[in-house]
Protein backbone atom coordinates (compact mmCIF):
# COMPACT_ATOMS: atom_id res chain seq x y z
CA UNK A 1 0.00 0.00 0.00
CA UNK A 2 1.31 3.61 -1.10
CA UNK A 3 2.32 5.68 2.15
CA UNK A 4 -0.18 8.76 2.32
CA UNK A 5 2.67 11.02 1.53
CA UNK A 6 3.35 9.36 -1.59
CA UNK A 7 -0.09 8.99 -2.73
CA UNK A 8 -1.15 11.32 -6.34
CA UNK A 9 -3.69 13.98 -5.52
CA UNK A 10 -5.83 11.94 -8.00
CA UNK A 11 -5.27 9.16 -6.06
CA UNK A 12 -5.81 10.92 -2.08
CA UNK A 13 -8.99 12.41 -3.54
CA UNK A 14 -10.78 9.71 -4.40
CA UNK A 15 -10.10 8.08 -0.81
CA UNK A 16 -10.75 11.52 0.76
CA UNK A 17 -14.33 11.80 -1.36
CA UNK A 18 -15.13 8.34 -0.03
CA UNK A 19 -14.28 9.26 3.20
CA UNK A 20 -11.65 6.57 3.79
CA UNK A 21 -8.91 8.96 4.46
CA UNK A 22 -8.79 11.71 6.65
CA UNK A 23 -7.65 15.05 5.49
CA UNK A 24 -6.32 16.07 8.95
CA UNK A 25 -4.76 12.37 9.28
CA UNK A 26 -3.00 13.25 5.71
CA UNK A 27 -1.61 16.67 7.03
CA UNK A 28 -0.72 15.21 10.26
CA UNK A 29 1.59 12.63 7.96
CA UNK A 30 2.86 15.35 5.80
CA UNK A 31 3.46 17.78 8.90
CA UNK A 32 5.14 14.90 10.50
CA UNK A 33 7.67 13.89 7.52
CA UNK A 34 8.37 17.59 7.35
CA UNK A 35 9.18 17.79 11.05
CA UNK A 36 11.93 14.81 10.52
CA UNK A 37 13.35 15.32 6.74
CA UNK A 38 13.01 18.80 6.00
CA UNK A 39 16.42 19.82 7.95
CA UNK A 40 18.30 17.73 5.59
CA UNK A 41 16.39 19.36 2.89
CA UNK A 42 15.59 23.04 2.62
CA UNK A 43 12.17 22.34 1.11
CA UNK A 44 10.44 24.88 3.62
CA UNK A 45 11.03 28.37 4.58
CA UNK A 46 7.94 28.59 6.96
CA UNK A 47 6.11 25.53 7.49
CA UNK A 48 2.39 26.55 8.82
CA UNK A 49 1.31 23.63 10.74
CA UNK A 50 -0.86 25.09 12.81
CA UNK A 51 -3.13 27.22 9.72
CA UNK A 52 -2.80 23.48 7.82
CA UNK A 53 -4.29 21.64 10.35
CA UNK A 54 -6.89 23.97 10.95
CA UNK A 55 -7.86 24.00 6.95
CA UNK A 56 -8.04 20.28 7.26
CA UNK A 57 -10.34 20.07 9.99
CA UNK A 58 -12.58 22.63 8.26
CA UNK A 59 -12.15 20.25 4.83
CA UNK A 60 -12.99 16.86 7.29
CA UNK A 61 -15.98 18.78 8.80
CA UNK A 62 -17.41 19.94 5.44
CA UNK A 63 -16.78 16.32 3.34
CA UNK A 64 -18.30 15.12 6.57
CA UNK A 65 -21.69 17.28 6.05
CA UNK A 66 -21.72 16.43 2.22
CA UNK A 67 -20.27 19.64 0.72
CA UNK A 68 -16.95 18.16 -1.52
CA UNK A 69 -15.56 20.85 -3.41
CA UNK A 70 -13.95 19.01 -5.80
CA UNK A 71 -10.16 16.99 -6.32
CA UNK A 72 -8.10 19.52 -4.19
CA UNK A 73 -10.84 19.45 -1.11
CA UNK A 74 -8.15 18.38 1.59
CA UNK A 75 -5.30 18.18 -0.60
CA UNK A 76 -2.12 19.30 1.02
CA UNK A 77 0.10 21.57 -0.88
CA UNK A 78 2.99 24.09 -0.68
CA UNK A 79 3.27 27.42 -1.60
CA UNK A 80 6.98 28.72 -3.26
CA UNK A 81 7.72 31.84 -1.13
CA UNK A 82 7.17 34.37 -3.88
CA UNK A 83 3.08 34.01 -3.68
CA UNK A 84 1.47 36.46 -1.11
CA UNK A 85 -0.19 35.31 1.52
CA UNK A 86 -2.75 37.41 3.48
CA UNK A 87 -1.07 38.01 7.04
CA UNK A 88 2.25 35.50 6.34
CA UNK A 89 5.73 37.18 5.64
CA UNK A 90 6.37 36.57 1.81
CA UNK A 91 10.21 36.87 1.23
CA UNK A 92 11.11 35.95 -1.82
CA UNK A 93 13.97 33.68 0.06
CA UNK A 94 15.44 37.22 0.57
CA UNK A 95 16.80 39.78 3.64
CA UNK A 96 15.42 42.50 1.31
CA UNK A 97 11.64 40.91 2.00
CA UNK A 98 12.44 38.90 5.34
CA UNK A 99 9.73 41.16 7.23
CA UNK A 100 7.15 41.32 3.93
CA UNK A 101 3.39 40.38 5.51
CA UNK A 102 0.94 41.19 2.34
CA UNK A 103 -2.60 41.71 3.02
CA UNK A 104 -4.02 39.82 0.41
CA UNK A 105 -3.60 36.05 -0.97
CA UNK A 106 -2.66 35.57 -4.44
CA UNK A 107 -5.21 35.36 -7.01
CA UNK A 108 -4.06 31.55 -7.06
CA UNK A 109 -3.50 31.31 -3.64
CA UNK A 110 -6.65 32.20 -3.22
CA UNK A 111 -8.11 29.77 -5.89
CA UNK A 112 -6.68 26.81 -4.05
CA UNK A 113 -8.02 27.73 -0.50
CA UNK A 114 -11.76 28.07 -1.95
CA UNK A 115 -10.80 24.78 -3.44
CA UNK A 116 -10.57 23.41 -0.20
CA UNK A 117 -6.58 22.90 -0.63
CA UNK A 118 -4.47 22.68 2.78
CA UNK A 119 -1.14 25.35 2.74
CA UNK A 120 1.50 23.18 4.57
CA UNK A 121 3.89 26.38 4.23
CA UNK A 122 6.31 28.43 2.15
CA UNK A 123 8.65 26.83 -0.08
CA UNK A 124 12.54 28.13 -0.64
CA UNK A 125 13.42 29.44 -4.20
CA UNK A 126 16.10 31.01 -5.66
CA UNK A 127 16.51 34.66 -4.01
CA UNK A 128 13.35 36.39 -6.20
CA UNK A 129 13.22 33.66 -8.53
CA UNK A 130 16.91 34.43 -10.01
CA UNK A 131 20.42 33.74 -9.64
CA UNK A 132 21.18 30.12 -8.30
CA UNK A 133 21.17 28.33 -4.62
CA UNK A 134 22.55 30.63 -2.62
CA UNK A 135 24.53 30.59 0.79
CA UNK A 136 24.53 33.67 1.74
CA UNK A 137 20.82 33.77 1.99
CA UNK A 138 19.01 34.18 5.41
CA UNK A 139 17.73 30.11 4.45
CA UNK A 140 19.35 27.70 3.02
CA UNK A 141 19.24 26.48 -0.31
CA UNK A 142 17.28 23.59 -0.68
CA UNK A 143 19.03 20.12 -1.63
CA UNK A 144 17.98 17.17 -4.37
CA UNK A 145 16.07 14.50 -2.30
CA UNK A 146 17.67 11.74 -5.05
CA UNK A 147 21.49 12.86 -3.19
CA UNK A 148 21.52 15.86 -1.33
CA UNK A 149 24.70 17.22 -2.69
CA UNK A 150 23.32 17.73 -5.44
CA UNK A 151 21.23 20.43 -6.86
CA UNK A 152 17.40 20.15 -7.08
CA UNK A 153 17.57 22.83 -9.79
CA UNK A 154 15.65 26.62 -9.80
CA UNK A 155 14.00 28.91 -9.04
CA UNK A 156 11.33 26.73 -7.19
CA UNK A 157 13.51 24.89 -5.50
CA UNK A 158 11.32 24.01 -2.64
CA UNK A 159 8.69 22.96 -4.82
CA UNK A 160 10.79 20.29 -6.88
CA UNK A 161 11.83 19.30 -3.51
CA UNK A 162 8.90 18.92 -1.40
CA UNK A 163 7.16 16.76 -3.98
CA UNK A 164 9.23 14.55 -5.22
CA UNK A 165 10.45 14.27 -1.49
CA UNK A 166 6.99 13.43 -0.12
CA UNK A 167 6.70 16.65 1.80
CA UNK A 168 4.08 18.19 -0.13
CA UNK A 169 1.68 16.43 -1.94
CA UNK A 170 1.77 19.27 -4.89
CA UNK A 171 2.91 23.04 -5.17
CA UNK A 172 3.40 26.13 -6.76
CA UNK A 173 6.07 27.56 -8.68
CA UNK A 174 6.58 29.97 -11.41
CA UNK A 175 8.69 30.41 -14.28
CA UNK A 176 10.57 33.20 -16.37
CA UNK A 177 12.80 30.75 -17.83
CA UNK A 178 12.49 27.36 -16.49
CA UNK A 179 11.69 27.34 -12.75
CA UNK A 180 9.37 24.97 -12.89
CA UNK A 181 10.41 22.68 -15.51
CA UNK A 182 14.09 23.06 -14.39
CA UNK A 183 13.47 21.99 -10.83
CA UNK A 184 10.71 19.38 -11.77
CA UNK A 185 13.15 17.69 -14.46
CA UNK A 186 16.46 17.49 -11.46
CA UNK A 187 13.99 16.45 -8.51
CA UNK A 188 12.13 13.97 -11.21
CA UNK A 189 8.50 15.47 -10.79
CA UNK A 190 6.15 16.38 -13.15
CA UNK A 191 6.49 20.53 -13.90
CA UNK A 192 4.06 22.63 -15.99
CA UNK A 193 4.43 25.43 -17.03
CA UNK A 194 0.60 26.80 -18.45
CA UNK A 195 0.35 29.17 -21.89
CA UNK A 196 1.35 32.76 -20.56
CA UNK A 197 -2.25 34.33 -19.74
CA UNK A 198 -4.14 31.06 -18.40
CA UNK A 199 -3.60 31.98 -14.96
CA UNK A 200 -3.22 34.50 -12.74
CA UNK A 201 0.03 36.43 -11.99
CA UNK A 202 -1.10 38.98 -9.80
CA UNK A 203 -0.07 38.89 -6.26
CA UNK A 204 2.95 36.68 -7.24
CA UNK A 205 6.58 38.72 -6.72
CA UNK A 206 7.04 39.54 -10.35
CA UNK A 207 10.62 39.02 -12.30
CA UNK A 208 10.11 39.52 -15.68
CA UNK A 209 6.39 41.05 -16.60
CA UNK A 210 6.53 39.89 -20.00
CA UNK A 211 8.06 36.13 -19.28
CA UNK A 212 6.72 35.16 -15.38
CA UNK A 213 3.92 32.21 -15.94
CA UNK A 214 2.80 30.81 -12.20
CA UNK A 215 2.29 26.93 -12.53
CA UNK A 216 1.70 23.68 -10.78
CA UNK A 217 4.42 21.29 -10.13
CA UNK A 218 3.17 17.48 -8.96
CA UNK A 219 4.32 14.06 -8.84
CA UNK A 220 2.19 13.30 -12.48
CA UNK A 221 0.73 15.13 -15.28
CA UNK A 222 -2.65 13.84 -14.00
CA UNK A 223 -2.31 15.74 -11.24
CA UNK A 224 -1.23 18.92 -12.82
CA UNK A 225 -4.41 17.95 -14.56
CA UNK A 226 -6.31 18.79 -11.62
CA UNK A 227 -4.63 21.73 -10.21
CA UNK A 228 -5.14 23.41 -14.02
CA UNK A 229 -8.64 22.80 -13.63
CA UNK A 230 -8.63 25.08 -9.94
CA UNK A 231 -5.66 27.49 -11.29
CA UNK A 232 -6.73 28.55 -14.30
CA UNK A 233 -9.22 31.67 -15.27
CA UNK A 234 -9.49 34.86 -16.55
CA UNK A 235 -7.87 37.69 -14.08
CA UNK A 236 -9.78 41.05 -15.33
CA UNK A 237 -6.40 43.09 -12.89
CA UNK A 238 -3.58 41.05 -14.28
CA UNK A 239 -3.03 42.99 -17.26
CA UNK A 240 -1.37 39.62 -19.27
CA UNK A 241 -4.44 37.39 -18.45
CA UNK A 242 -6.42 35.77 -21.25
CA UNK A 243 -9.96 35.63 -21.71
CA UNK A 244 -10.58 32.00 -22.97
CA UNK A 245 -12.73 28.80 -22.22
CA UNK A 246 -11.43 26.98 -19.43
CA UNK A 247 -11.44 23.25 -20.89
CA UNK A 248 -11.91 20.18 -18.85
CA UNK A 249 -7.92 19.29 -18.21
CA UNK A 250 -8.82 15.79 -16.68
CA UNK A 251 -11.24 14.72 -18.98
CA UNK A 252 -8.82 15.40 -22.15
CA UNK A 253 -6.73 12.82 -19.96
CA UNK A 254 -6.44 8.96 -21.24
CA UNK A 255 -6.69 6.95 -24.35
CA UNK A 256 -3.81 6.97 -27.30
CA UNK A 257 -2.10 9.03 -28.93
CA UNK A 258 -2.70 8.15 -32.61
CA UNK A 259 -2.56 10.87 -35.05
CA UNK A 260 -0.50 13.10 -32.59
CA UNK A 261 2.05 15.01 -34.60
CA UNK A 262 5.24 15.46 -32.80
CA UNK A 263 8.00 17.68 -33.96
CA UNK A 264 12.07 17.00 -32.33
CA UNK A 265 14.19 20.32 -32.96
CA UNK A 266 16.94 18.33 -33.57
CA UNK A 267 18.97 21.35 -33.99
CA UNK A 268 18.14 22.21 -30.60
CA UNK A 269 19.42 18.82 -28.53
CA UNK A 270 22.05 17.73 -31.14
CA UNK A 271 24.02 20.55 -32.50
CA UNK A 272 23.06 23.60 -30.79
CA UNK A 273 23.73 22.51 -27.04
CA UNK A 274 25.60 19.37 -26.28
CA UNK A 275 23.24 16.91 -24.03
CA UNK A 276 24.70 14.55 -21.63
CA UNK A 277 24.62 10.72 -23.41
CA UNK A 278 22.47 9.39 -20.92
CA UNK A 279 19.93 12.93 -21.16
CA UNK A 280 20.12 11.83 -25.16
CA UNK A 281 19.77 8.10 -25.07
CA UNK A 282 16.90 8.80 -22.69
CA UNK A 283 15.35 11.31 -24.87
CA UNK A 284 15.47 9.09 -27.95
CA UNK A 285 14.21 6.00 -26.15
CA UNK A 286 11.56 8.12 -24.97
CA UNK A 287 10.35 9.31 -28.42
CA UNK A 288 10.10 5.20 -29.39
CA UNK A 289 7.00 5.12 -26.54
CA UNK A 290 5.24 8.09 -27.87
CA UNK A 291 5.33 5.80 -31.58
CA UNK A 292 4.12 2.77 -29.89
CA UNK A 293 1.68 5.27 -28.65
CA UNK A 294 0.35 6.04 -31.87
CA UNK A 295 2.12 9.11 -32.67
CA UNK A 296 3.95 10.24 -35.65
CA UNK A 297 7.49 11.76 -34.70
CA UNK A 298 9.26 14.09 -37.16
CA UNK A 299 12.58 15.65 -36.79
CA UNK A 300 12.52 19.98 -37.51
CA UNK A 301 14.82 22.70 -37.25
CA UNK A 302 14.15 25.68 -35.54
CA UNK A 303 16.11 28.83 -34.70
CA UNK A 304 19.56 28.30 -33.20
CA UNK A 305 18.41 27.57 -29.36
CA UNK A 306 21.25 30.44 -28.58
CA UNK A 307 19.23 33.22 -30.00
CA UNK A 308 15.95 32.18 -27.72
CA UNK A 309 18.14 32.15 -24.94
CA UNK A 310 19.92 35.43 -25.33
CA UNK A 311 17.06 37.54 -26.12
CA UNK A 312 15.00 36.16 -23.00
CA UNK A 313 18.28 36.94 -20.83
CA UNK A 314 18.04 40.54 -22.14
CA UNK A 315 14.21 40.86 -21.33
CA UNK A 316 14.39 39.33 -18.00
CA UNK A 317 17.39 41.36 -16.78
CA UNK A 318 15.85 44.46 -18.28
CA UNK A 319 12.32 44.09 -16.81
CA UNK A 320 13.87 42.76 -13.00
CA UNK A 321 16.50 45.54 -12.94
CA UNK A 322 12.75 47.89 -13.98
CA UNK A 323 11.45 46.44 -10.66
CA UNK A 324 14.79 45.52 -8.48
CA UNK A 325 16.79 48.88 -9.53
CA UNK A 326 15.27 50.61 -6.88
CA UNK A 327 16.30 48.95 -4.22
CA UNK A 328 19.82 47.77 -5.95
CA UNK A 329 20.68 51.11 -5.35
CA UNK A 330 19.79 52.00 -2.06
CA UNK A 331 20.72 48.71 -0.22
CA UNK A 332 22.55 46.14 -2.68
CA UNK A 333 23.73 44.21 0.70
CA UNK A 334 20.64 43.00 1.54
CA UNK A 335 20.79 40.63 -1.55
CA UNK A 336 22.90 37.50 -2.32
CA UNK A 337 25.70 38.00 -4.71
CA UNK A 338 24.08 35.48 -6.97
CA UNK A 339 20.88 37.62 -7.08
CA UNK A 340 22.10 40.68 -6.66
CA UNK A 341 24.68 40.25 -9.67
CA UNK A 342 22.04 39.02 -12.31
CA UNK A 343 19.35 41.17 -11.70
CA UNK A 344 21.98 44.76 -11.67
CA UNK A 345 23.28 43.15 -15.38
CA UNK A 346 20.11 44.86 -16.34
CA UNK A 347 21.00 48.14 -15.73
CA UNK A 348 23.44 47.61 -18.50
CA UNK A 349 20.69 47.48 -21.40
CA UNK A 350 20.26 49.85 -23.19
CA UNK A 351 16.08 51.03 -24.71
CA UNK A 352 17.41 50.09 -28.43
CA UNK A 353 18.63 46.57 -27.24
CA UNK A 354 15.30 46.20 -25.06
CA UNK A 355 12.63 47.26 -27.90
CA UNK A 356 14.68 45.13 -30.26
CA UNK A 357 14.82 42.11 -28.28
CA UNK A 358 10.70 42.44 -27.70
CA UNK A 359 10.90 42.92 -31.75
CA UNK A 360 13.11 39.60 -32.30
CA UNK A 361 10.80 38.07 -29.87
CA UNK A 362 7.83 38.57 -31.88
CA UNK A 363 9.52 37.46 -35.07
CA UNK A 364 10.33 33.81 -32.91
CA UNK A 365 6.91 33.54 -31.80
CA UNK A 366 6.24 33.39 -35.37
CA UNK A 367 8.07 31.17 -36.56
CA UNK A 368 7.10 28.84 -33.73
CA UNK A 369 3.55 29.21 -34.70
CA UNK A 370 4.37 28.46 -38.37
CA UNK A 371 6.22 25.39 -36.93
CA UNK A 372 3.44 24.17 -35.18
CA UNK A 373 1.44 24.65 -38.35
CA UNK A 374 2.74 20.89 -39.44
CA UNK A 375 3.26 19.24 -35.59
CA UNK A 376 1.19 19.35 -32.63
CA UNK A 377 4.05 19.19 -30.06
CA UNK A 378 7.34 19.60 -29.68
CA UNK A 379 9.54 17.37 -27.55
CA UNK A 380 13.56 17.85 -26.46
CA UNK A 381 14.87 17.06 -22.87
CA UNK A 382 14.09 19.56 -20.24
CA UNK A 383 17.36 20.07 -19.12
CA UNK A 384 20.94 18.74 -20.90
CA UNK A 385 22.36 17.37 -17.93
CA UNK A 386 21.46 15.50 -14.33
CA UNK A 387 21.54 17.61 -11.74
CA UNK A 388 24.79 18.64 -10.69
CA UNK A 389 26.64 19.45 -6.92
CA UNK A 390 24.78 22.22 -5.23
CA UNK A 391 26.36 25.70 -5.41
CA UNK A 392 28.26 25.05 -8.87
CA UNK A 393 25.68 25.59 -11.45
CA UNK A 394 25.26 28.90 -13.02
CA UNK A 395 21.86 29.39 -14.81
CA UNK A 396 22.94 32.18 -16.66
CA UNK A 397 25.51 30.13 -18.98
CA UNK A 398 24.70 28.77 -22.10
CA UNK A 399 21.78 27.93 -24.24
CA UNK A 400 18.45 26.52 -22.47
CA UNK A 401 15.92 24.52 -23.52
CA UNK A 402 13.31 25.22 -21.23
CA UNK A 403 13.56 29.32 -21.78
CA UNK A 404 12.38 29.08 -26.11
CA UNK A 405 8.57 28.62 -24.47
CA UNK A 406 8.87 31.52 -21.75
CA UNK A 407 9.95 33.92 -25.29
CA UNK A 408 6.67 32.61 -27.09
CA UNK A 409 4.33 31.83 -24.06
CA UNK A 410 3.58 28.45 -25.48
CA UNK A 411 2.75 25.87 -22.28
CA UNK A 412 5.79 23.17 -21.50
CA UNK A 413 5.62 20.85 -19.31
CA UNK A 414 8.30 18.38 -17.76
CA UNK A 415 8.00 14.97 -17.15
CA UNK A 416 9.91 11.97 -15.80
CA UNK A 417 11.66 9.77 -18.22
CA UNK A 418 14.87 8.08 -16.74
CA UNK A 419 17.12 7.80 -14.70
CA UNK A 420 21.25 8.46 -14.79
CA UNK A 421 23.78 5.47 -13.71
CA UNK A 422 24.52 7.41 -10.68
CA UNK A 423 20.47 7.40 -10.16
CA UNK A 424 19.75 11.03 -10.72
CA UNK A 425 16.08 12.01 -12.83
CA UNK A 426 16.39 12.19 -16.46
CA UNK A 427 13.51 14.56 -18.41
CA UNK A 428 11.58 15.17 -21.29
CA UNK A 429 9.95 18.53 -22.25
CA UNK A 430 6.82 18.32 -24.20
CA UNK A 431 5.68 22.00 -25.33
CA UNK A 432 2.14 22.55 -27.34
CA UNK A 433 0.20 25.25 -28.98
CA UNK A 434 -0.98 28.02 -27.05
CA UNK A 435 -4.39 26.95 -25.01
CA UNK A 436 -3.54 23.56 -26.10
CA UNK A 437 -2.40 22.70 -22.50
CA UNK A 438 -4.82 20.00 -21.97
CA UNK A 439 -2.68 17.98 -25.61
CA UNK A 440 0.14 18.60 -23.19
CA UNK A 441 -0.74 17.22 -20.32
CA UNK A 442 -2.37 14.22 -21.90
CA UNK A 443 0.54 13.73 -23.92
CA UNK A 444 2.69 13.74 -20.62
CA UNK A 445 -0.19 11.59 -18.79
CA UNK A 446 -0.18 8.66 -21.37
CA UNK A 447 3.68 8.63 -21.26
CA UNK A 448 3.58 8.50 -17.33
CA UNK A 449 1.29 5.33 -17.33
CA UNK A 450 3.39 3.40 -20.43
CA UNK A 451 6.07 3.72 -18.62
CA UNK A 452 7.35 2.61 -14.79
CA UNK A 453 9.25 5.65 -14.08
CA UNK A 454 6.43 7.00 -11.73
CA UNK A 455 6.77 4.45 -9.45
CA UNK A 456 10.61 5.64 -8.25
CA UNK A 457 10.61 7.51 -5.37
CA UNK A 458 13.95 9.02 -3.62
CA UNK A 459 15.16 6.84 -0.53
CA UNK A 460 14.39 9.09 2.40
CA UNK A 461 15.00 8.52 5.99
CA UNK A 462 16.23 10.77 8.45
CA UNK A 463 19.42 8.39 9.22
CA UNK A 464 19.52 7.56 5.22
CA UNK A 465 20.11 11.56 4.26
CA UNK A 466 22.34 12.24 7.50
CA UNK A 467 24.56 9.39 5.80
CA UNK A 468 24.45 11.28 2.42
CA UNK B 1 33.61 54.77 -20.76
CA UNK B 2 35.23 52.14 -18.64
CA UNK B 3 33.10 49.82 -16.82
CA UNK B 4 33.16 51.18 -13.45
CA UNK B 5 32.22 54.50 -14.80
CA UNK B 6 29.33 52.85 -16.01
CA UNK B 7 28.67 51.40 -13.00
CA UNK B 8 28.60 55.00 -11.30
CA UNK B 9 26.60 55.89 -14.22
CA UNK B 10 23.62 53.69 -13.19
CA UNK B 11 24.17 54.94 -9.46
CA UNK B 12 25.42 51.51 -8.69
CA UNK B 13 27.36 50.69 -5.92
CA UNK B 14 29.11 47.64 -6.41
CA UNK B 15 32.06 45.65 -4.36
CA UNK B 16 35.32 45.41 -5.52
CA UNK B 17 35.55 41.88 -5.75
CA UNK B 18 31.90 41.39 -7.38
CA UNK B 19 32.93 43.66 -10.41
CA UNK B 20 34.56 41.31 -12.61
CA UNK B 21 31.56 38.94 -12.00
CA UNK B 22 28.87 41.76 -13.05
CA UNK B 23 31.47 42.43 -16.42
CA UNK B 24 31.44 39.12 -17.31
CA UNK B 25 27.64 39.08 -16.98
CA UNK B 26 27.21 42.71 -18.78
CA UNK B 27 29.50 41.13 -21.72
CA UNK B 28 27.49 38.32 -22.25
CA UNK B 29 24.34 41.05 -22.35
CA UNK B 30 26.28 43.53 -24.79
CA UNK B 31 27.41 40.25 -27.44
CA UNK B 32 23.19 39.46 -26.94
CA UNK B 33 22.16 43.15 -27.90
CA UNK B 34 24.55 43.17 -30.85
CA UNK B 35 22.51 39.80 -32.12
CA UNK B 36 18.94 41.78 -32.16
CA UNK B 37 20.59 45.56 -32.82
CA UNK B 38 20.82 44.86 -36.77
CA UNK B 39 18.72 46.45 -39.53
CA UNK B 40 15.04 45.87 -39.09
CA UNK B 41 12.20 47.16 -40.79
CA UNK B 42 11.09 50.32 -38.98
CA UNK B 43 8.13 48.80 -39.29
CA UNK B 44 8.34 46.01 -36.97
CA UNK B 45 6.57 46.22 -34.27
CA UNK B 46 7.75 44.85 -30.62
CA UNK B 47 5.85 42.41 -28.38
CA UNK B 48 4.57 45.30 -26.70
CA UNK B 49 2.24 46.69 -29.15
CA UNK B 50 -1.33 48.46 -27.12
CA UNK B 51 -4.05 46.30 -27.68
CA UNK B 52 -7.31 47.86 -26.50
CA UNK B 53 -10.53 46.59 -26.45
CA UNK B 54 -13.70 48.17 -27.13
CA UNK B 55 -15.86 49.11 -23.73
CA UNK B 56 -18.98 46.75 -23.90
Amino acid sequence: MTELHYLTIAEASAKIRAKSLSPVELTRAYLDRIATLDAQLNAYLLPLGEMALAQARQAEAEIAAGNWKGPLHGIPIGLKDIYNTAGIRTTGHSALFKDHVPTEDAVTVAKLKDAGAIILGKLSTWEFAIGGASFDLPWPPARNPWNTAHDPGGSSSGSGVAVAAGLAMAAMGTDTGGSIRGPASWCGIAGHKPTYGYLSRRGVLPLAFSLDHAGPMCWTSEDCALMMQVLAGHDPLDAGSAKVEIPDFAAALGGDLKGVRIGVPRNFVETDLVCDPEVLAAFNASMEVFTSLGATVTDITLPPLSLFTDVNSMITAAEAYAIHGQWLRKTPELYGERGRLRIMAGAFISAEAYVNAQRERTRLIGVVAEAMKSVDLLMMPTRHITAPVLGGYDSSVGPSLTRPFNMTGNPALSVCNGFSSAGMPISLQIGGRPFEDHLVLKAGDAFEKATSYRSARPRLTATALAAQ
Amino acid sequence: MTFDERVKAAGLTVKAEDMPKLEALVKDLDAAAALVNGPRSYAEEPLCALKLQPAS
